[in-house]
């Protein structure tokens, strides 16, 4: 019986392992998602919807392509949003620092 | 805050990336810009706050321009000094109204977003010796122990 506690054990521990070893890490309902996670993604057929949240003064100099440019402020009030609430989407700024 | 408020307002299927334009860059990979050249062009170099202090005091042209949002104001604190403010995400819209026989000195939290003000107003033909920004934005003044005042 103990045998059987310690193997379906380890079989889940592998399983959660594995599992979370191959998604994005999640912050309460926000996924956290990497740079070459990024690429791959946007290289891919079905991109996610872009949103750069900084002012348009910084989105004219650089962004990465096919961003929309939504600042934090305007969000509630922005058309640009998907109508979907389950299109994924993918929100960035300048980074860290 | 962004990917917050896009799951407060309902949506599902949310990510950050975290590491954002830096985060890319650093990767290599390609940008988009209006305008390359534009983004990298020589602006004025910024003033100390320091200096600051002795110029709002000593010379009536100088003019103060707070871009920082309105959540930062009232949690930073403001400069004392003749300003007008004109939060960054309003720029393109409302820069206009900013005159171009004054000194104008951009301010923000830490000069990270400042120096892209300056480089739009450049864009949009403001005078280069009649622009700069203060260097290390209201963070450096606070550090140098100089005051700030309630919004």
């Amino acid at each position: 019986m103990q045998r059987i506690f310690v193997l379906t054990s380890v079989f889940l521990l592998g399983l959660a392992l594995l599992i979370g070893g191959s998604l994005p890490c999640l912050a309460g309902d926000i996924q956290i998602i990497t740079t070459p996670e990024l690429k791959k993604w946007l290289a891919a057929g079905q991109k996610p919807f872009l949103v750069y949240t900084l002012s348009p003064v910084e989105f004219y100099e650089e962004r990465i392509p096919g961003s929309v440019c939504i600042p934090t402020e305007q969000m509630k009030t922005s058309r640009e949003l998907p109508t979907s609430m389950d299109t994924p989407t993918v929100f960035y700024c300048a980074g860290p620092g | 805050m962004a990917a917050g408020q896009a799951v407060a307002m309902g949506y599902r299927n949310v990510y950050w990336y975290k590491e954002g334009l830096a985060g890319w860059k650093k990767g290599h990979n390609l940008l988009e810009s209006f305008n390359f050249k534009y983004a990298h062009r020589k602006i004025p170099e910024p003033i100390t706050p320091r200096a600051l202090v002795e110029k709002l005091r000593s010379d009536p042209r100088y003019l103060l321009i707070d871009i920082r949002d309105e959540n930062s104001r009232q949690k930073d604190g403001l400069i004392d000094g003749p300003t007008e403010a004109l939060p960054l995400y309003q720029f393109h819209s409302d820069y206009t109204r900013l005159p171009d026989d004054k000194i104008l000195v951009i301010y923000d939290i830490r000069a990270k977003q400042a120096p892209a003000a300056i480089r739009y107003l450049l864009e949009k033909k403001y005078y280069f010796t009649h622009l700069t920004y203060l260097k290390g934005g209201i963070s450096a003044w606070v550090t140098e122990g100089l005051p700030v005042k309630a919004f």
